[in-house]
């Protein structure tokens, strides 16, 4: 049935799985520790006040720049708790949190999802840059009008504040 | 000195809370990895892998990819991207096919489950799930195209 003495198919899979799980354990503990440290010190509303004027220019929110900041760093699962505050509080525009949504679908958790499968020997410039660039690009294209063609009766959205 | 000590036991307590939800989630991804992995390794061994294997190779040869990936893809988008990296890495493929394959898998991945997280932020969930998919294909023929 196995085309490899079955001892040695079993060992691989039990020490391969085993190094895999250590190896997520030595990415995942450092980065929840780096991001708790992150948290004490409101380092997310800075990096939102220091990437403002070219999150402006993009035609974002101070809202919707926070939410854009902590998806693309924590990711959608554990960032969903800001994340949905934004859905929730209604202050955001329907077509910025659509780009927001589409840039985030596409790239999100960069530091984990990037950690995980460079140590698995893939080349982290098609991960971090090529990701960045690939989500730039379908945003650009489709962030907008994703919305509009599901909700064409909707009114625009309305003025983003400040 | 008191300000030393009140950073030193934030370090301490980011620490501490960083570290038990770095095992947590491991020990949570453990349960999802072990199987998967065990049993990608010893499909890979089969005839059955070899026989679905031949079947998808046209289709993801677009991508540079040998067909066994397919059921990385695949355990990617429906389950998570941990049951993914477990299949590529089980499946020992070259550093450019990992980078191919990683590619597609971290732009398109755990789509029920992050759909929801899209819905609640009010976001068109159904479009950019899809969106997200077709970008997932085309980056992977992208970059197939490049390393190949």
């Amino acid at each position: 049935m196995f085309d490899a003495p079955l001892s040695q198919v079993g060992l691989e899979a039990l020490r391969g799985s085993l190094s895999l799980a250590l190896t997520i354990l030595v990415i995942v503990t450092p980065i929840m520790v780096v991001q708790e440290w992150l948290k004490r010190l409101d380092a997310f509303s800075r990096m939102e006040k220091a990437l403002r004027p070219a999150l402006r220019r993009l035609k974002l929110s101070a809202e919707g720049s926070f939410a854009l900041i902590v998806g693309f760093i924590f990711g959608l699962m554990y960032g969903a708790g800001p994340l949905m505050q934004v859905g929730e509080e209604g202050k955001v525009g329907r077509g910025e949190i659509s780009r927001i949504g589409t840039f985030l679908g596409v790239c999100h958790a960069i530091v984990e999802d990037t950690l995980l499968f460079v140590s698995a020997g893939a080349s982290w410039l098609w991960l971090v840059p090529g990701r960045i660039l690939f989500a730039g690009v379908v945003t650009a294209l489709v962030g907008d009008r994703l919305w509009r063609k599901r909700h064409p009766s909707e009114p625009k959205p309305p003025k983003n504040r400040q | 000195m008191g300000r030393f000590h009140r950073i030193a036991s934030e370090v301490g307590s980011a620490v501490k809370t960083g570290v038990v939800s770095g095992v947590k989630i491991t020990i949570k991804l453990a349960k999802v990895i072990l199987p998967v992995y065990i049993v990608m390794a010893f499909l890979k061994h089969t005839a059955l892998m070899s026989a679905a294997s031949r079947a998808l190779s046209p289709v993801m040869s677009v991508f540079g990819l040998p067909g066994e990936a397919a059921a990385a893809i695949v355990l990617g988008n429906a389950v998570s991207l941990y049951s993914a990296l477990a299949a590529v890495k089980a499946l020992q493929m070259s550093p450019e096919q990992v980078t191919i394959a990683g590619l597609m898998i971290v732009i398109s991945h755990n789509l029920p489950s992050e759909y929801v997280v899209l819905q609640k932020m009010g976001a068109p969930a159904a479009a950019v799930t899809a969106a997200r998919f077709i970008a997932s294909l085309v980056a992977g023929a992208v970059a197939g195209a490049v390393l190949r």
